[in-house]
């Protein structure tokens, strides 16, 4: 495995197959982080390709003033809360989750899940997402964060610019108030 | 619905956010991002000479309008009189310039 500057270097050249190494390291990650904003797998694989286009395009600009996982997932953040702003001027949050997807349909034509109970899982999703938009946009970043697998506070600092304290407010604050609007939309059910 | 219920089940769709399972990439996702990559580079080359093209023009339609505007203000000949452009323009249209009454 190459070392972070070699990488860098290497993909500031245009070397596609250092470009590979790059995916195959952060592919897992930025494709979950994306997933966990979004809650929506064609979303957050459609968002995650063009994260790393992102990073193909821009890593000559790349300056190293941060490492380059927390520059990578900082643009996965972006791109994310991109989609999600841009769904939300499209007002397509309740449609969205009433899509089947072929993949689910092959699992319940193989004996898995009906797409009955899938749909209402993902109505689920939709109160949470409900709530989720009506926080502020540091809240979001770091409880939603918190929740991806494998990331620390102090990762979370980086890549929001501001101290482990102060995330870990962001945390207890944003899981106080999905609490609270969870309970609002549910009384108004 | 009581409170608690109500808090109940709120916490149950918080737990059910927060152990979502981990996705892993479909099959053609690595495929997917390289054709797009492809495609980036080369909307990023056609950019490129368009925007090249579009200065050329530019430059191009700038160098005529100064060399008009330098024609116009060297030149030595002073403007024809209407009495003789209509002589020349009848000449040339082979009427008569004199309207007959």
């Amino acid at each position: 495995m190459l070392e972070d500057s070699i990488l860098i270097q290497k993909l500031k050249t245009g070397n596609l197959s250092a470009f590979n190494e790059l995916v195959g390291l952060y592919r897992n990650r930025v494709i979950n982080t994306c997933y966990k904003f979004l809650l929506d797998r064609q979303e957050a694989e459609d968002i995650s390709q063009e994260v790393f286009i992102e990073v193909y395009q821009s890593i000559k600009y790349f300056r190293g003033d941060s490492k380059l996982s927390t520059w990578i997932l900082r643009i996965a953040v972006s791109k994310s809360l991109d989609e999600i702003k841009k769904r939300k001027r499209k007002k397509r949050v309740s449609s969205a989750f009433k899509k089947v997807h072929l993949e689910d349909l092959a699992n319940w034509l193989a004996g898995g899940t009906t797409p009955e109970k899938l749909l209402s899982g993902k109505e689920d999703m939709k109160e949470i997402i409900k709530a989720m938009d009506t926080l502020p946009d540091n809240q979001r970043i770091a409880f939603t964060l918190s929740k991806v697998e494998g990331y620390t506070n102090t990762e979370i600092a980086e890549i929001m610019k501001t101290t482990i304290i102060a995330v870990e407010s962001l945390i207890y604050r944003a899981k106080k108030e999905l609490i609270r609007k969870l309970e609002d939309i549910l009384k108004n059910v | 619905m009581n409170s608690q219920k109500v808090e109940i089940e709120a916490l149950q769709i918080l737990d059910k956010f927060e152990d979502l399972p981990e996705l892993t990439p479909s099959a053609d996702w690595d495929q997917s991002l390289m054709r797009r990559i492809v495609q980036s580079k080369q909307s990023t080359r056609s950019k490129v000479y368009f925007s090249s093209l579009s200065i050329l023009v530019v430059l191009v339609i700038l160098f005529n309008a100064g060399f008009v505007m330098k024609t116009v203000i060297n030149s030595d000949n002073p403007t024809a009189s209407h009495t003789e452009e209509y002589q020349i323009l009848s000449k040339e249209l082979f009427i008569n310039p004199i309207p007959n009454n």
